[in-house]
This record gives C-alpha cells, structure tokens and sequence, in this order.
C-alpha cells in the first residue's frame, strides 16, 4: 500500500501555492495537500485536527498577511503536540539574517523560492526524499 | 560628572590615540609644533612669564621636544605611565625649564586645554568615519582628562606641603617663646587656642581653665588680685587695636602656691561691629622678678628703720593730777636715768628754753581745744642738741584726762631732710619718710593706740575710738596667719620689721612696712609692743613697676633684635646699647649726634625723619618710623624706630628714650607677600578660567576673577553683589544638583579634600546657557569640620560641548540612515523580487510546458524575458550584498593567508580549467570580517581569471609588504601607523588606466556582457568592503598586458 503523505502548504501568495502544488505533484509519489493563506489558518487547521491526523509537512511562507510565517513557527515549535512536524521555510527572502532567525526557531530547513520551475521540482523531490520517507 | 578618587584613574592603552600619535609623529610633527608654538604665545598663563625669558630657539627646542616625547611615548607606553612620567617629573623638579614652585592651576589647565587643543586640530586628517573621531575624540579627552586630574592634585599637594611648612615654623616660633599664647574668646569665656605651653607656666592646661570657665577667677586668682583681674578683663573689651594691656596677678598653681604673673594682651579679632571678640594674650611668669622687687624694697625698709624706728618713745600724762608715765625709750631720747621719776617738771628741763613757751601753747591748746598735737622742738640733753617730734592728743580714761603722746627723736632724721631738701629730686621722698604712724599695744590690756598719721593710713577718721584690737580687721586674710608669727616673733625676740597687707573700708589694699618693738614692765613680763608703719604701697609698685620695665626691655632686646638707645633733646648727643652697634655693624663710635644719625638715611628720607622727630617733639607724641638705612659697608637694612620723651618738671623734653629693631628679613617677607599677592591677583585676572571663592557660609561668592565677563558676560562686582542669589543666578536650575555645598543642591563633598568636577551649564548674561567644566575644592573649613569657603575654577567648554553634540547629533543621523538603508534593501530583496521570480518561474514553465506550440521567435523571445528577468535578480542580489557591507559585525584578528587559501581552492577548477600560473606571498594576519575578506580576494581573483588575455598563459600573482605611512600616503592612505599593502596582478586584458577610477562604480563595464560575463557590481563590491575596512584599494592597467588591483590596510 502506498503511503500518502499530507503536505500543508501556508503562502499568502496563490501563484506560488500552485506552482509548489504543481512542482510535488510532479513527483512519482502521490500527496495530500491543503493549502492556507496565513498562520492563523495554520494553527486553526492544527488545532482541528489534533495530535492523530497530524501532516507530514508544512511549507511556511515568512511574509503574510495576518499571523507571518515566524510568529507561526515559534507557536508551532513550542507546542509539544505540533513540535515534532517537520517545517520547511518556503521564501521570496535569501537574507542570511532570515535564515538565521528561522533555525533559532526551530525550523528543520530553509529554502528561498527558486527562480526556474525545474530547480523547484528539484526542490521538492530533494524535500521528498528528505521528509516524506 | 566625575567625581576625583585620590587615586591615579588606569587608563586602559589607547589604541586609537597612540596610533594617532604616531600620525602627527612621522607626518604632521613641524606644523603641530609651529601651530602649537604660535597658539602657546598667544596664550596668557602663568607660566609663560617663565618661557618668555627664553630664547626663541630654545622655545621652539623646547616644544619639539616636548611633543617628540609625548607622541613617541604614547606609542610605546601605556598613557597612565606616561601621565605618570610627566607628572613624576614635575614633581621631583626634574623640569628642563620650569621649577616646581612655579606651575599654577592655571597653567595645568590652560596647557592641558592648549594640547587637547592641537591634537584635535589634526585628527581630521587621521581619522575616516566618525566612529572612529568619535573614539579617538574620547580617547584624548580620557588621556587629558586623567592627566589635568593628577596634576590638579599633585599641586594641591604641593600647596598642602607648603602650608604644613608654614604651620611648622609658627609652631615652632610658638615653642620658642618662653610664655604661655592663647587666644580667648571673650563671648564664650574660653581659651580656644594655645601653644601648649600653659601646663608648663601656670600648672593648668588650657582645657582646665576652660572647665573652670568664670569661676576660673574665684578658684585660682589671688583673692588680693580678683578685682584687678576683673577689671583687666572689662578693660580688654575697650582695647583699641595695637594697645597692649599688661596685667599682673598672682596664680595659684595646684599645690596651692601663689605665682606672680605678667599677662599682656591685644586684640585679636573683632566682628562687624568693631567689638573685640578674641584677644590674644602672653602669660608670662614674673616670680623671680617679683622677689627681686621684694627685694630691694626690704633693703629700702631695713635702711629706715635703722634709721628711726628706734627713737620713738611714748608718754601718758594726766595734765590735773600732773601724773606722768614714760616708756623706756624716752628714757633713751632724754638721756636721763630711768630711775628718776618723769615730770612735767623733767621734760621741761630738757626742753630747749627756747622752745619752752611753744611747746606750753601746745600743750594748753591740746587741753583746750582737745585737738591732737604735733610739733617738733629741741631739747637739750647731756649738752647736746637734739630734735623730738612730739605727737600727742587728749584721751579721756574714767572720767580724767590724760594726755597721751609719742616722741620721736628726729634729729638726724631732721639732718636728713635739710640735706635732702638741697636735693630736689629726693625731697619727696624725704617728705614721705617723715609720714609714719605709731602705735602702741598694751599686751596686759589688749588697748591699742594709735597715731593720727595711722588712722590716716588705715584711712579712718581719729576722732572715733579704735576697738580693742583693730588689726584683725584690716590686715589681709593671706597675711594673717603670718602676722600671728611675727607677733610671737616679737614675744620671743623683742623685735620685729616685716611688712604686711591691710585691706581698707574703701576695698583697696596698702603695703605696710612695720617696726615693733616689745617693751617689758619692771618685772621683765612683756607689757607693750610699740610699733610704726609706712604706708609702702606706691613706693612698691614704683619699684614694680622698674622691674617690669626692666624684665620686660631686656626680653624684649634679646627676642626681637632690639638696640636702644637715647638721645638729649637739647644736645642731640645720642648713647647706643650694644645691640645697635651690631645693627649698624659697626666696631664702635657710632652716631653722636642725631645729624650723623640722618647720614644713614637718604637724603630725602632724611629730611622726612627730622621732619618727623620734630613734630613729634613738638606736639609731644611718640616717635614710630620704619626707615631704610644704608650701611657704611653698603648693605641696605630696615629699621623700625621707635622712641619716647622724657619730660622734666616743667613738661619740657629733655631726653629721648626709643628703640631701634632690625626689621629687614620681616620687612623683605613683606614685601615679598605683597608682591606674591599682586603676582596671584594677576594670574587670576589673566587666567583664561573662571576663578572664583565661594563663602558656603553666605552662600555667595567672594571672589571672581574677571574671566567671567569673557565668559558669562557678567562684571565681577555684579556676581559679587548678587551675594545669596548668585546660585540662582548663575547656574542652570537643572544642574543644581551638582553644585557641592550649595544650598540649592543639597551636595556636599565627600571628603574635605576632594576636588569635584564636574560639568555643567551657566547663565549668560542674555540668558542662554554655556557649558563649563567646573573643578572645585574645599578651601577653608570651621573648626567643627564645615565648609566656610570652595575655591573654583570653571572653565568655558561650550565649543567642544557643541562639537560633541553634533558629532553625536551626526552618528545618530548616520545609524538612522544605515538603518533605514538596511530596511530598503530587505524589502529590496523581497519584494522586489518576488514579481521578478514570477516572471522567471512562469516563463520557464511556459517554455515547458507550452514550448512546442510556441514558434522558434516566439520561444526566444520568451527566453529573453526570463534571462532579463533572471539577470535582475541577480542585480538585485548584488546590490543587496553591497548595501550589507557594513556595521555590526565584528572585525576579528584572522589570517588573510586562509583565506586566499581557501579562495584559491574555491577557485580550483577554473585555475586548472585555464592553466592558470597563480603565485602568491604569505599573508599577514590582521582584523577583518572574514567572509567579506573572502569576497574581495574572491572578486579579485575571479576577475582576473575572467579577463584572460586569449593566446597567453594566464599568469595571477599576489604581492604583499608593510609600509610606512609616508609610503601609504602616497597612495591616498591618510593612516599614522603602517600598512598592510596586497597587490593582485594579472596579465590579462588589461585597460586603459583613464577608466581606472570608473571601474570600482556599480554596473560599471568596460566590456560588453557578451564578452564577459558578471553584472559589473563585483568590484564596487571589493571597494566597499575595502573601505570598509579602513582601508583603500586602486587599479592600474596597461591595455594588452595586464592589470594591477592594490589594496591598503591599516596594519
């Protein structure tokens, strides 16, 4: 039985929900995905779901509208129910002091968006085989 | 504000100063010196009184060297070493020109204010960012600031040295005075000062008095002698000043034995309404003088009473019944056999006939009128002549009358007078000895009689009866005891002459001196002691009084080196004592006359004096001059004369009696002071700080100098006259608080002798305010530890105050605009290229998945938009890195040689892709931040292996050294220390050296982007780190050959 992995995906921004979207669906493995536009809608939809039907990642914009993407972090890795959940950083910003501030809270990787579709799909088969295994 | 710790402050080594140091060393030395020499004599302190007695050259020698060793010690030593140095010198008075006496506060911070000064001046040219101005600013301001700290207080303790000499020699002086000094406040009844020597002259300290406080008097004071002390007291509220009021009394000291003592005294301080508040006062103890006196008046006495007392006998007649009774002594006088029976009938024979009748009248007289009696007559006895002085009264005895009587044989007393008489000077004297009272005191009876001239000097009137034993009475308690033993004294010996105190209805005290003698009746049992008494009393204090002028001269010549001298007004002649010899410093002869005198004098100062002799003689007043004289050896000397005339019966002036003192030493110390004074009054008006007293007791300020109107615009007499309101006036009400002991503040000084600094602002005249730097000590405390006076100077810091506010005001301006650029460049980042990355991520997905619908145009066009887009980001990128050369992070000791290591193998594949000939020098280690270091020799590197020049081995050497300063500054380098020098050259492509400027621009190319790759950002990136290293870099280029990229650093 193939194992489905559920992949929250949190952006402001509905290009790049698709496109991420696009870039996993790609792969030869097949995902759920939720899409979210900002962390409060994260927390909600964790919140619901508890600690059983937890996702197998989260793909974190930093700058959104709303609760952004560092609050959000902080929340999640404090929470003992939602620590463990692998969070990968997913963002316009290449800045060495976001990268930074990132890991300190706690995320297990930081990725800037990639500029070509086929270094995303690079991407995300490289985050596949990372977390999804 | 700081607050100065005795302690020298450690100033940790200043990095930045020191580098400086070496700066204006090796590159700007001459014009600091020529700058600081002409800012130096523009100057007005103190000291340059001293240095302008040099020579020019030796002035400007002077300087050179000064500033050789301060800027070559500051890069060798640590500053608190070097502060020391200089200081240590100047202490050990090691000084090349000044001496250690002649150093001023104001010196100390005019020079201090002058050098901070220089060295400001040049730091422009030294100093690239403001970061680094601002530390060295503070790093001079820590070295000056320590510095004007230790020197302040190595003067006050030179100051304190000096008073502490002062203070030794007046203890000294104290210590050498035989005599007790105190200082006694009249108000408070109490001696609040003496030279310890109290205990040693009276036997009580002056602690004890000051317990025993008035009853002092009652305790310790001769009972004799209290109302004397009383007076002597209220009479020394009335001292006019230079009065000196003399005193003597007895003391008992605490074995209970009374000692004579000398007490003079003068005023010593008034208050305002010119009452006397302290007096100062000498005891003095004048026992021995007091027994010489004792003395020569025993001596005086022994002479009269040989002399008389012998001759006097008494009688006791009853005029009715003719009954006569004589005493033994009469017996003597008459010359007749004491076995005859005396008569009327007996004495009138002996009487001189030609006295007879008189000495009848007198006798019917006495019976008539009952008034006393007293005659002399001759009588004739064994053929000789004699004179009795015949004293007699009525006396009524149960009902009869008797007639009691003395004689006294005066014969030769009779002589005495005729021959004294031809002597006028002893005529009165002649006349006093005659003045004697007698007394008989019957032994069996107790009666006592006595003469008129006794009541006269008990002062009682005769006419009313004596009591039994009147002396009880009268003779002073102190002298009772002893009168007891002189009258068993004269029980046991027959005879007695003593003297003794009576104490008379009228409170005064007389000295008498008194001959008894014992009579004894037929049966040798003693029946009466027959005495006479001289009233002493103002012949003793006449011979007192000698004696004490005599003591007092001869202390007073050997004290003060004191000649005397006199000199007849008529003759001018004038006698010398010998001290005057040595005052003149002459063998002998010396001025006969008072015109030889006036030789000594000059000329006009000459006539000024007889002037003055002159109208002293004249309107009868004392002569007291100071004059200089000039010796016949030459030698200059101040003299202080004094002298007083001697007047003869008829008031006229016969004789002058002065002194003469030798004041040369104390007058040339005078002068001194007053010179000194006028040398400090200067120096506080010259001196570019404000000075000032502040009285914390008025709570005004006492003195200023006139720097304040330069300053605050204000004339001295205006702060002076705002006496309690000066505070207020001056000060700004925000800055209260740091003003010690004023009332406004609260503040106080934490030890008495702490110096305070602080800043803070004053009032100008117009009402704005003005920075100063405000050093204060305390200068004079009370006695009971309060502070009366704080000696000020404040000094007029404004400028470097608004210096320091705008480069303060242009730091923060600068962190806000760094900041706000920081902020730019995030959203740069993002947002920015967020549509970018659209662009690019759609178009490539576009190429992909719509790709064979779109024509070979349409595809290329489409690869266009995404190249353009893609080419963006990365200017954006670039841009971004620039704008993070900056700030915060830290600059760390790291060696350059790993990190061209570590570039060349990031550079591995390309160098060997090129068969690139890469040689390099080891590199220093020095402080950079690594990563942008790896970027530069990164950018450097790769451009060098970009422009190839096709055809030839590509050949990248880089070259280090460390220059000089002189050297780096030929290349732009304005740096005091040496510097690191990395050259990165190629033989590339080369360019031409006009666009060697031009190239370090963002987006500068000199080749087409087809020819080349990269966005022409990677050495506008390489100068920006460069610079911001402190560094500088430039390039050289030679078309077809090659290029050369040099970096400096400071090392």
């Amino acid at each position: 039985m193939k194992i489905s992995h559920h992949i929250v995906i949190v952006d402001d921004d509905a290009d790049d929900r698709e496109i991420v979207r696009d870039a996993f669906a790609s792969l030869t493995a097949s995902f759920e995905y939720t899409f979210l536009e900002n962390g409060d809608r994260l927390i909600e939809f964790l919140e619901q779901s508890g600690g059983a039907t937890a996702p197998s990642l989260i793909l974190l914009d930093l700058n959104m509208p709303g609760k952004d993407g560092r609050d959000t972090l902080h929340e999640i890795k404090k929470d003992e129910r939602f620590h463990q959940i692998p969070v990968v950083i997913f963002t316009t910003s290449s800045s060495i002091r976001d990268r930074k501030m990132a890991y300190e809270l706690g995320a297990n990787c930081f990725v800037t968006k990639p500029d070509t579709f086929n270094k995303l799909i690079e991407l995300a088969e490289s985050i596949r085989r990372l977390w999804l295994q | 504000m700081n607050t100065y710790v005795p302690s020298p402050p450690s100033i940790e080594k200043l990095q930045l100063l020191s580098r400086y140091a070496d700066y204006l060393f090796r590159e700007r030395f001459n014009e600091l010196v020529q700058e600081y020499e002409q800012r130096f004599r523009e100057l007005d302190l103190p000291l340059s009184r001293i240095y302008a007695r040099l020579e020019e050259a030796d002035l400007s020698r002077e300087m050179q060297r000064f500033w050789r060793e301060f800027l070559q010690g500051m890069q060798v030593d640590e500053p608190s070493s070097l502060i020391l140095r200089s200081i240590e010198r100047w202490k050990n008075d090691q000084h090349p020109i000044l001496r250690k006496a002649e150093i001023e506060p104001a010196d100390l911070l005019g020079m201090s204010h002058l050098r901070k000064d220089i060295l400001l001046r040049f730091i422009t040219g030294f100093a690239h960012d403001a970061q680094e101005l601002v530390l060295l600013v503070r790093e001079i301001n820590a070295y000056f600031n320590s510095w004007e700290t230790q020197a302040i207080d190595l003067y006050t303790q030179l100051l304190r040295e000096q008073v502490r000499a002062d203070h030794l020699l007046i203890e000294r002086v104290n210590h050498t005075i035989p005599g007790a000094i105190y200082i006694f406040d009249q108000q408070l009844f109490r001696n609040i000062y003496s030279n310890g020597k109290l205990p040693e002259v009276i036997g009580y300290s002056s602690e004890e008095l000051n317990a025993l406080g008035e009853t002092a008097i009652a305790q310790l004071i001769h009972p004799d002698d209290v109302l004397l002390v009383k007076e002597h007291l209220e009479k020394n509220q009335m001292l006019k000043d230079g009065e000196v009021s003399t005193t003597r009394y007895r003391i008992r000291n605490p074995q209970g034995i009374y000692h004579w003592f000398a007490n003079h005294v003068a005023v010593f301080r008034r208050n305002e309404n010119g009452e006397v508040l302290q007096t100062i006062g000498i005891t003095l103890s004048v026992d021995e003088e007091q027994k010489q006196a004792e003395a020569s008046r025993r001596s005086e006495t022994l002479y009269r009473q040989a002399e008389e007392l012998a001759h006097i006998g008494n009688f006791h007649w009853n005029p009715q019944t003719g009954q006569l009774q004589w005493s033994d002594e009469l017996y003597r006088i008459f010359e007749v056999d004491p076995h005859q029976t005396p008569s009327v009938a007996l004495a009138e024979m002996i009487c001189h006939p030609e006295d007879l009748k008189m000495v009848r009248n007198q006798a019917e007289r006495l019976i008539r009128e009952g008034n006393k009696v007293d005659f002399t007559h001759r009588i004739i006895t064994n053929g000789r002549h004699k004179i009795v002085r015949m004293r007699a009264r009525l006396q009524p005895e149960n009902e009869e009358l008797w007639i009691v009587g003395t004689v006294q044989d005066v014969t030769e007393k009779q002589h005495l007078i005729h021959k004294l008489q031809e002597k006028d000077i002893l005529h009165q004297q002649a006349e006093e000895l005659a003045n004697m009272g007698g007394w008989i005191w019957n032994l069996q009876t107790g009666q006592v009689e006595w003469t008129t001239q006794m009541y006269h000097i008990y002062g009682l009137d005769p006419d009313i009866p004596l009591e039994q034993d009147p002396f009880p009475r009268f003779v002073h308690p102190d002298d009772r005891e002893r009168m007891q033993l002189v009258k068993e004294k004269i029980l046991r010996e027959g005879k007695s002459d003593h003297n003794f105190r009576i104490v008379l209805p009228n409170g005064k005290i007389r000295n008498l001196h008194t001959i008894a003698r014992l009579f004894t009746d037929a049966e040798g049992k003693p029946s009466h002691i027959i005495g006479a008494e001289q009233d002493v009393t103002e012949k003793q204090q006449i011979l007192h009084q000698l004696q004490e002028s005599e003591t007092l001269y001869k202390q007073a010549q050997s004290l003060a080196n004191l000649g005397n001298w006199s000199m007849d007004v008529k003759t001018r002649q004038i006698h010398w004592s010998e001290q005057m010899y040595r005052i003149f410093e002459i063998e002998g002869g010396g001025p006969p006359t008072l015109d030889v005198w006036l030789t000594y004098l000059d000329k006009e100062e000459g006539e000024a004096a007889l002037a003055y002799y002159e109208e002293c003689l004249r309107e009868k007043k004392t002569y007291d001059r100071i004059h200089q004289i000039r010796l016949h050896n030459g030698k200059l000397k101040t003299i202080h004369r004094k002298g007083e005339f001697i007047y003869d019966a008829q008031g006229e002036a016969v004789r002058m009696i002065g002194t003469t003192q030798d004041i040369t030493a104390e007058y040339n110390v005078q002068q001194e002071l007053k010179e000194n004074q006028k040398f400090i009054q200067q120096i506080a008006d010259a001196s570019p700080t404000i000075l000032y007293l502040f009285d914390a007791e008025e709570q005004s300020i006492q003195y200023i100098n006139r720097e304040i109107f330069f300053v605050l615009g204000y004339l001295p007499d205006e702060i002076i006259g705002a006496e309690k309101n000066v505070t207020r006036l001056l000060y700004h009400p925000d800055d209260y608080h740091l003003l010690p002991g004023r009332k406004e503040s609260g503040r106080g000084f934490n030890e008495a002798d702490t110096m305070m600094q602080y800043e803070c602002r004053m009032r100008y005249k117009d009402g704005s305010f003005r920075w100063v730097l405000v050093r204060e000590i305390v200068f004079s405390t009370s006695k009971d530890g309060k502070i009366k006076q704080i000696l000020g100077t404040a000094l007029d810091i404004n400028r470097r105050k608004e210096m320091e506010r705008t480069i303060l005001q242009n730091t923060v301006l600068l962190e806000q605009s760094n900041a706000s650029l920081e902020e730019f460049a995030y959203v740069a980042s993002h947002d920015l290229k967020e549509p970018l990355r659209k662009i690019s991520t759609f178009g490539d997905r576009l190429v992909s998945t719509q790709g064979d619908r779109l024509n070979p145009e349409g595809k290329l066009y489409l690869q266009k938009i995404v190249d353009a887009s893609q080419r963006m980001q990365t200017m954006i990128s670039d841009l971004l890195s620039i704008s993070m050369i900056r700030g915060n992070t830290a600059f760390e000791p790291f060696s350059l040689q790993s990190i061209l290591e570590e570039v060349q193998q990031t550079l591995e594949h390309k160098i060997e892709m090129l068969d690139a000939e890469v040689i390099t020098d080891k590199l220093p280690e020095t402080k950079v931040i690594p990563s942008q270091f790896r970027q530069l020799f990164q950018n450097l590197m790769s451009n060098s292996l970009k422009f190839v020049k096709p055809g030839t081995r590509p050949r990248l050497e880089v070259r280090y050294e460390l220059i000089s300063p002189s050297a780096a500054s030929h290349f732009g380098m304005l740096h005091a220390g040496p510097s690191h020098k990395i050259e990165f050259s190629d033989n590339g492509i080369g360019f031409e050296n006009e666009f060697a400027g031009k190239i370090f621009a963002i987006f500068q190319r000199l080749h087409g982007r087809s020819e080349y790759e990269g966005s022409g950002i990677g050495l506008a990136i390489c100068k920006k780190i460069v610079e911001h290293h402190g560094g500088v870099i430039f390039a050289q280029g030679i078309p077809g050959e090659g290029a050369t990229f040099t970096i400096l650093l400071p090392a």
